[in-house]
């Protein structure tokens, strides 16, 4: 069966759950993911880009891809383990 | 426009300088910028840690100032190089906390951790090395560029003092009693203080976090009334993004009495009985 892609944009989880931004992305994407789900997280700024980029190990997640799409956008697609 | 010398380094500049000059990255959360990867051979400085003081609600005073540099190896004459998280706020507030404690050689980096990643420039999570302690030694303490509560008290509706908020919009007008970047920390009461003027901080910036023009940037304060021959006293929720704007003023568009109030809405909005002004 075909994985269906959920794209999950920070910027707009950070707001909606009242948290900062690598905090919710820790409680509320990869914490809330099912094993093996992958993930398109958007977030807004390099630096949190970077972050999201190398916490994996940590946090328990694969990167598959990262990448800038625009100067407002960034990608990394993350396998939750 | 005079000749004078804006206190920024390029990431350009800097890569080409690792090695030849202190930098500093002055973080509010290391654990996720710092540790997580920085420039090599950037000494930490965690903004809660190490430049406030514990248990009161105040900055470092002289002697942990020099206890701190020398801990980073910085000696007096040392140029120093901050940089930090979120679009540099506490790397300002350290700039600022560095002009208090007399050390003027010292420069931000343009567009902080945000810009230096997203040119590509070099990172490392590899700790440098423990510097060798320095005999470091504060020669002069400067607080006129530090307002505090009865400071902004007694200068309410004061002619030729201007009050600049550098919160969010929201913030400002009190729809919201926190920023977003901290959402858990409320203070009891939204609004401003009256008579103070919104220009949030990041008007001063492009969207990669780098300093606008000095010309663009005297536009957005005079336009607001935020000329230099007023004294001018900039607050936000802690003091941070108020040194970011206080660098602005101070030392892009040169102008002569800056101030900031470290204590900001985390004080007066929680003080009993101060005046507050709502407005939408």
């Amino acid at each position: 069966m075909d994985k269906k892609l959920r794209r999950i944009d920070l910027k707009k989880l950070t707001a909606e759950c009242g948290l900062p931004k690598l905090e919710a992305f820790k409680d509320f994407i990869v914490t809330a993911a099912v094993p093996d789900e992958e993930i398109e997280v958007v977030v807004g700024d390099a630096d949190t880009w970077y972050a999201l980029k190398n916490l994996g190990d940590e946090l328990g997640y694969e990167v598959l891809d990262s990448y800038k799409k625009s100067d407002k956008e960034y990608i990394v697609v993350i396998k939750v383990i | 426009m005079s000749g004078r010398e804006i206190p920024v380094v390029e990431p350009e500049w800097l890569e080409k300088n690792l090695g030849k000059v202190k930098v500093l990255e002055v973080d509010y959360d290391p654990d996720t910028a710092y540790r997580v990867g920085h420039i090599p051979g950037a000494q930490l400085i965690d903004w809660k840690r190490d430049l406030n003081k514990y248990p009161e609600r105040d900055i470092i005073d002289r002697e942990g100032f020099e206890k701190l540099m020398s801990r980073l190896g910085v000696n007096n004459d040392d140029l120093v190089i901050l940089y930090g998280d979120y679009n540099n706020w506490f790397a300002a507030f350290a700039y600022w906390v560095f002009q208090i404690y007399g050390h003027e050689n010292a420069k931000l980096l343009n567009g902080g951790r945000k810009k230096w990643i997203d040119l590509g420039k070099p990172m490392t999570k590899e700790e440098p090395p423990k510097p060798s302690p320095t005999n470091y030694k504060v020669r002069e303490v400067d607080l006129t560029i530090r307002a505090n509560f009865l400071d902004v008290l007694r200068n309410l509706r004061a002619p030729n003092v201007v009050l600049v908020d550098v919160r969010s919009p929201d913030e400002y007008t009190g729809k919201i009693t926190a920023p977003p970047e901290y959402p858990n920390e409320q203070a009891q009461r939204g609004g401003h203080i009256p008579g103070a003027v919104n220009i949030p901080w990041a008007k001063a910036v492009n969207d990669d976090g780098t300093l606008k023009s000095p010309e663009e940037i005297r536009r957005l304060y005079e336009e607001k009334g935020v000329t230099p021959d007023k004294d001018v006293i900039v607050y936000c929720r802690i003091g941070e993004r108020a040194a970011f704007t206080y660098f602005v003023l101070k030392e892009v568009l040169g102008y002569p009495r800056v101030r900031v109030y470290d204590g900001s809405w985390s004080e007066w909005g929680n003080m009993v009985g101060t005046p507050i002004e709502k407005e939408a």
